[in-house]
C-alpha cells in the first residue's frame, strides 16, 4: 500500500487522478463482467439449440443456432409444475410477512406496553435463525401436524424467518410518521382501525415494497426448507424439483435448463433495477 | 357551547418519579371566546389543550362541553377540531382530499361535501389548489389547508396547538387575521395554545398564562399586560420583558416609597396600603418603556454596553448592580459605550412584588 | 375543605381505574399486534429446537419413527465421530475463507460503486442482481460452466492446467472446496456491499471537502473518513456473513452434497446426510442441537459486540 502512495506523490496531480479513475471504472468493468458474464452465459445458452450447446462450443449466439425452443420445458414435465409451486409460495410469503409484519410494526410504534424492548431483541435473535438447524426438527413436527408438502407449511416457516427484518424494518418506518396524522383523524372521527387503513397504510409504501422484496428474495431463493419440507417429487418447488431431476440423472439437457433458470431470473433481474432505492433503504434500516 | 375545565390535574409517570404537567387547572372558555393558553414549554399548556381533545385524559378533575361530562370520551367522540403545530395534512391525498376526511368518515353525502369544501376553500383563497398535493404547497398555504379541514367540519369546540411556531414572522402575521375570521365564522369556543406572547396579546379575546403547570392569570391582553397577578406573568407579558430590582419599602409621613440605587421613589400609595411591607425588601417590577435614560447623576448608576436600533425605537443595554437592564429608548438614541448614565423609574408605572411568593402587591 | 377531599378522592378513584384499564387494553392492544409474531416463532423456531433437543436424546430411525430413549449417547456418538471433526474443521475453513473473501470484494465494489459517476444506477442494479438471482439458478450455471463436456470454465481452467481434460472440477478433492467458497462468494459478497453502501451514501460530502481543504490525499480520507464510519457495520457484516456461512447448507448440497468423498462436507451437511441418508433422526437432531449452540454464541457476540438493546429504545 505505500509504496503506490510514494510512488504517486512524485507524479502530477493531472497523472494521478487520471490512476485513480482507470483504477475505479477498470475495477468497475471487472465486476460488471465477473457478475454479468454467468448471466449472459445463461441466456445465450437459453437461446441456443440444446443440441449446439453441447456440441458446439461458442463465445457468441449465432443465427443457425438461436431458438426458442428450449422455453417448451415450460410446457411439458414436472418443471412448470415447480415454478408454479414456486410461484405460489413467495406470493404466499409476501402476503403473510407484509400482513403481520405491518400489524406487528404499527403496534410496536405505537403503543406503549411492557418488556417492548425484550420483544425486539428476542426479535433479533431471529437472524441467527439458520434453515437447516430448524428444518431438521420441523421435518417430523410438519409431518404430525400435516404440514408436510404442503405448501403452506412452508410459506409458514419462510415467513417466520423473515420476520425480524420485516417487523424491525416496519417499527422503524412507523416511528418516522408523525402520529398527530393519526390524532388528527381521530378527532375527525376516524376509529383507530379505520385511521390504520386511511392514514398509517398509504403511507408505509416504501416500507411496504422493501418488506415484499426482502420477503421475495427469501421465498424465491429458498432450497433448504423445500427440500426438506416438500420431500414429495410432485409438490415441491424449483430449486429442489430440478436438483432432484439432475440428480436422478433424467434432466441433461443444459439448453433446457437455462432457459428455464433464465425466466427464473427474470423477476430479480426486473426488481433489481427498478426497486433498488427500497432495496438500499431496506439495508440502511437492517443494519441499525 | 361552553368548555369547561375544573380543577383538571394531570400526573405522568417518568423513570424518575411522576411529572405534576398541570396541576388543578380550572378554566371556563365561553361560546365564541377567543382563549389562548400561553407560557414557557414544559408549562402544561400542551397537555390540557391534549386532554380537551381527547388524546390525553386528565388524572383528576373534570371537562365538560354545555353540561356533557367528556373528559373521558374518546376523540371520536367529542366533535372538536385541533389544529397540530405540524399541521399533518395527510401527505398521500390530494387538498380536496384532505379537506373532505372529516366528512366523508360523517358519512355526508358527496354532492354536500364538495359544496362546503369549495366554499372553505373560497373563504381560505386556496380554491384552485384543491387538486394538489400538501408537498407542492408553502407553509402559509398548508396552514391555510388544515384550517379549511377544520372549518368544513364545523366543530363545536376549536383547538390550536401552537400551530405557527414553524411559520417566519411575515407569514405569521398574514395568517393571524385569517385564524380570526374563520374562527368568528364558526363561532363556537377557541382554544389556542403558543409560547408566542406576542400572538396571544393580539388573537385572543383572553389569556391564561400558565406555568409549571399552574394557571397564573386569565384575563383580557391588556389586563394582563396592565396588571400581572405575580412577576411571572409580568416578566413573561410585554417586549422587552419587564425589569426587575431589589428594593426597600419606606413609609414617610404615611405616604410609601421604596428605596433602590440609593434613592427613593414613593409611590401613588399610602404606607396604608403596603400594610405588612413597610420596612420590608420587595422587588420592584418597570417595563423597560417606563425606564428613562438620564445622566449619571440621577437614578441608577448605570453603565451603557451596547444599542439595538429598531428604526422606530432601540433597545439599549445597561449594566447595574441589579444586573443587566434593557431601556426602550429613542429611535436616535446612541450611548457611549462604557459610558455612565442614570436610570429612571416613571413613578406611576412601577409595581411591587413579593420577594418570596412573586405576587403583585402594588 | 372536607368536600373538597372527598371530591377529589372520588376523581382520584375513578381516574385509576380508567388508568388501570386504559394502560392494561392499551398492554394489550400492544401484544395481540405482535402476536402472530410470537406465534411464528413459537411454531418455527422456539418449538423445534426444543424437539431437536427432545428428539436428541433418543434413537431415531426415520423410516419407522420408534423412539427409544437413549440419554445423552447421541452427543457421546457425535463427539466420537471421526467425521463429526472432520466436518467441523471443513466447516470453520468454508467460513472464514468466504467470510474473508466476501469482505474484500464486497467492500472493493461497495468503495467503487459509492465513487463512480457513470453508470451508478446500472452497476448498482448489476450487483443486486447477484444478491436476488436464486442460489439454486448460481449453481445450476455453475453446473453448467463447469460441465466436463462444454463447460467454459471447466476449459478455461485445464487449458490453464489447473485440472485435467476429463477431470469434473467440482468433484476434485483439491479443487471442489475452494469452487465452492469462490461460487458462493460470487453471490453473496454483494451481501457486504449493500450493507457498507447505505452507510457510505450516508457519510456527507462536507467531510471530504473539508479534508480536500486540509489536503487529505484520497488514501488519507479513506483511513481518516469513510473506514471509521464504516467500521461498525462491516463488523456487523463480517458477523452475520460468518454466521450464515456456517450454516450454509443449500449453495454446498446442490453443488457438491459433500463430496467428492466428503471433501465439502459442513457440518449442516453431515447432520442433513445422517438425518435422510443415513437414517438416524436422533442422531442428525444432536447435530442440529451442536449447531444451535453454536449460532447460540454468535448470537451472544453479536448482542455483546453491537448491543442492538440501544437501538431499540430509539
Amino acid at each position: 500500500m505505500s509504496a503506490p502512495t510514494e510512488s504517486e506523490q512524485r507524479l502530477s496531480y493531472e497523472t494521478r487522478d487520471r490512476l485513480y479513475q482507470v483504477a475505479l471504472y477498470g475495477s468497475a468493468a471487472l465486476f460488471t463482467f465477473i457478475i454479468l458474464f454467468p448471466i449472459y452465459w445463461m441466456v445465450q445458452n437459453a437461446f441456443t439449440d440444446s443440441q449446439a450447446v453441447i456440441t458446439e462450443f461458442a463465445w457468441f449466439p449465432s443465427p443457425e443456432t438461436v431458438t426458442l425452443e428450449n422455453f417448451s420445458v415450460l410446457t411439458a414435465g414436472a418443471v412448470p409444475t415447480y415454478v408454479i409451486n414456486t410461484i405460489v409460495v413467495t406470493i404466499g410469503t409476501i402476503v403473510l410477512v407484509v400482513a403481520v409484519s405491518l400489524v406487528a410494526g404499527y403496534g410496536m410504534a405505537r403503543f406503549r406496553f411492557k418488556y417492548k424492548e425484550s420483544f425486539a431483541q428476542f426479535l433479533l435473535l431471529g437472524y441467527m435463525f439458520s434453515p437447516i438447524v430448524l428444518g431438521l426438527p420441523l421435518y417430523l413436527i410438519w409431518s404430525e401436524t400435516g404440514l408436510l408438502n404442503a405448501r403452506i407449511g412452508l410459506v409458514i416457516a419462510l415467513s417466520a424467518i423473515s420476520m425480524p427484518f420485516a417487523v424491525w424494518l416496519m417499527w422503524k418506518y412507523i416511528q418516522t410518521i408523525p402520529e398527530s396524522m393519526e390524532e388528527s383523524a381521530w378527532i375527525a372521527g376516524a376509529s383507530r382501525w379505520r385511521t390504520f387503513w386511511d392514514v398509517v397504510v398509504p403511507q408505509t409504501k416504501p416500507a411496504i415494497v422493501a418488506c415484499a422484496l426482502f420477503a421475495f428474495a427469501i421465498a424465491w431463493n429458498d432450497f433448504t426448507f423445500a427440500q426438506i419440507l416438500l420431500p414429495s417429487q410432485d409438490s415441491t418447488t424449483f430449486a429442489p424439483g430440478i436438483m432432484r431431476l439432475i440428480d436422478q440423472g433424467g434432466y441433461t439437457s443444459w439448453g433446457d435448463i437455462m432457459a428455464v433458470s433464465f425466466l427464473m431470473t427474470i423477476p430479480p433481474l426486473l426488481f433489481a433495477y427498478f426497486l433498488q432505492e427500497y432495496l438500499l433503504k431496506g439495508f440502511e434500516v437492517r443494519t441499525r | 357551547m361552553t368548555v369547561n375545565i375544573s380543577n383538571m390535574t394531570r400526573v405522568f409517570d417518568a423513570p424518575d418519579g411522576r411529572i405534576v404537567a398541570v396541576d388543578d387547572l380550572s378554566l371556563t372558555i365561553d361560546d365564541g371566546e377567543f382563549l389562548t393558553l400561553v407560557g414557557p414549554s414544559g408549562c402544561g399548556k400542551t397537555t390540557t389543550l391534549r386532554c380537551v381533545a381527547g388524546l390525553d385524559t386528565p388524572t383528576s378533575g373534570t371537562i365538560t362541553v354545555d353540561d356533557r361530562d367528556v373528559t373521558n370520551l374518546p376523540p371520536q367522540e367529542r366533535d372538536v377540531a385541533l389544529l397540530f403545530q405540524d399541521i399533518a395534512l395527510y401527505p398521500h391525498m390530494t387538498v380536496r382530499e384532505n379537506m373532505e376526511y372529516g366528512l366523508k368518515i360523517a358519512g355526508v353525502p358527496e354532492d354536500e361535501r364538495r359544496e362546503s369544501i369549495e366554499e372553505a376553500a373560497d373563504l381560505l383563497q386556496i380554491g384552485d389548489q384543491l387538486d394538489k398535493m400538501p408537498a407542492s404547497l408553502s407553509g402559509g398555504q398548508q396552514q391555510r389547508v388544515a384550517l379549511g379541514r377544520s372549518l368544513v367540519r364545523d366543530p363545536s369546540v376549536f383547538l390550536f396547538d401552537e400551530p405557527m411556531s414553524d411559520l417566519d414572522a411575515k407569514l405569521k402575521r398574514e395568517l393571524r387575521p385569517v385564524v380570526q375570521r374563520i374562527t368568528d365564522e364558526i363561532g363556537c369556543p377557541v382554544l389556542y395554545v403558543t409560547h408566542d406572547q406576542e400572538e396571544a396579546m393580539t388573537m385572543s379575546d383572553r389569556v391564561a398564562i400558565m406555568d409549571g403547570g399552574e394557571l397564573q392569570q386569565a384575563g383580557p391582553p391588556k389586563e394582563v399586560y396592565d396588571e400581572p397577578t405575580n412577576d411571572f406573568v409580568g416578566e413573561f407579558i410585554g417586549q422587552p420583558a419587564m425589569e426587575f430590582f431589589d428594593a426597600h419599602v419606606e413609609s414617610a409621613n404615611g405616604t410609601a416609597a421604596v428605596a433602590l440605587g440609593g434613592h427613593t421613589i414613593s409611590l401613588d400609595a399610602s404606607a396604608d396600603q403596603l400594610e405588612g411591607y413597610v420596612d420590608r425588601d420587595v422587588r420592584v417590577g418597570v417595563r423597560p418603556q417606563h425606564i428613562t435614560v438620564a445622566d449619571a447623576t440621577e437614578g441608577i448608576e448605570a453603565e451603557h454596553v451596547l444599542d439595538e436600533p429598531l428604526g422606530d425605537e432601540t433597545h439599549s443595554l445597561f449594566e447595574t448592580e441589579y444586573g443587566n437592564v434593557t431601556v426602550v429608548t429613542h429611535a436616535d438614541f446612541d450611548g457611549d459605550d462604557g459610558g455612565e448614565y442614570g436610570l429612571v423609574l416613571e413613578r406611576s408605572e412601577t409595581q411591587l412584588f413579593d420577594p418570596a411568593s412573586g405576587v403583585r402587591i402594588f | 375543605m372536607a368536600s373538597e377531599t372527598v371530591e377529589s378522592t372520588a376523581a382520584t378513584d375513578r381516574r385509576s381505574v380508567t388508568e388501570r384499564l386504559g394502560l392494561d387494553s392499551e398492554a394489550i392492544r400492544g401484544w395481540l399486534t405482535v402476536l402472530p409474531v410470537i406465534l411464528l416463532y413459537l411454531f418455527v423456531a422456539v418449538t423445534p429446537i426444543a424437539f431437536a433437543f427432545y428428539a436428541s436424546l433418543f434413537e431415531i430411525p426415520l423410516l419407522a419413527p420408534e423412539w427409544t430413549f437413549t440419554g445423552f449417547s447421541n452427543y457421546v456418538e457425535v463427539l466420537n465421530m471421526g467425521s463429526f471433526w472432520s466436518a467441523l474443521w471443513l466447516g470453520g475453513l468454508f467460513m472464514v475463507g468466504s467470510t474473508v473473501l466476501q469482505l474484500l470484494v464486497g467492500l472493493w465494489i461497495a468503495l467503487v460503486l459509492n465513487k463512480i459517476s457513470y453508470g451508478q444506477r446500472f452497476l448498482t442494479a448489476v450487483a443486486f442482481t447477484a444478491y436476488l438471482v436464486p442460489t439454486v439458478i448460481v449453481v445450476l450455471i455453475a453446473l453448467f460452466m463447469f460441465d466436463v463436456e462444454i463447460g467454459v470454465l471447466h476449459i478455461a481452467g485445464s487449458n490453464l492446467g489447473l485440472w485435467g481434460e476429463r477431470t469434473f472440477a467440482l468433484g476434485d478433492q483439491t479443487w471442489a472446496m475452494p469452487l465452492v467458497v469462490l461460487i458462493g462468494s460470487w453471490k453473496f459478497s454483494i451481501f457486504v456491499t449493500i450493507f457498507t453502501l447505505a452507510q457510505l451514501r450516508a457519510i456527507p460530502e462536507r467531510f471530504y471537502e473539508a479534508a480536500k481543504i486540509c489536503g487529505a490525499s484520497r488514501w488519507e480520507m479513506f483511513r481518516d473518513i469513510t473506514l471509521p464510519r464504516i467500521m461498525g457495520v462491516l463488523l456487523i457484516a463480517v458477523l452475520l456473513r460468518a454466521i450464515f456461512m456456517f450454516n450454509k447448507f443449500d449453495i454446498i448440497w446442490m453443488l457438491t452434497e459433500g463430496g467428492p468423498a466428503g471433501a465439502t462436507t459442513t457440518l449442516p451437511i453431515l447432520a442433513y446426510r445422517t438425518a435422510f441418508l443415513e437414517n438416524s433422526y436422533g442422531l442428525a437432531n444432536a447435530m442440529a442441537v451442536i449447531m444451535f449452540i453454536f449460532l447460540a454464541i454468535g448470537a451472544y457476540c453479536y448482542f455483546r459486540a453491537f448491543n442492538p438493546a440501544k437501538e431499540v429504545d430509539t
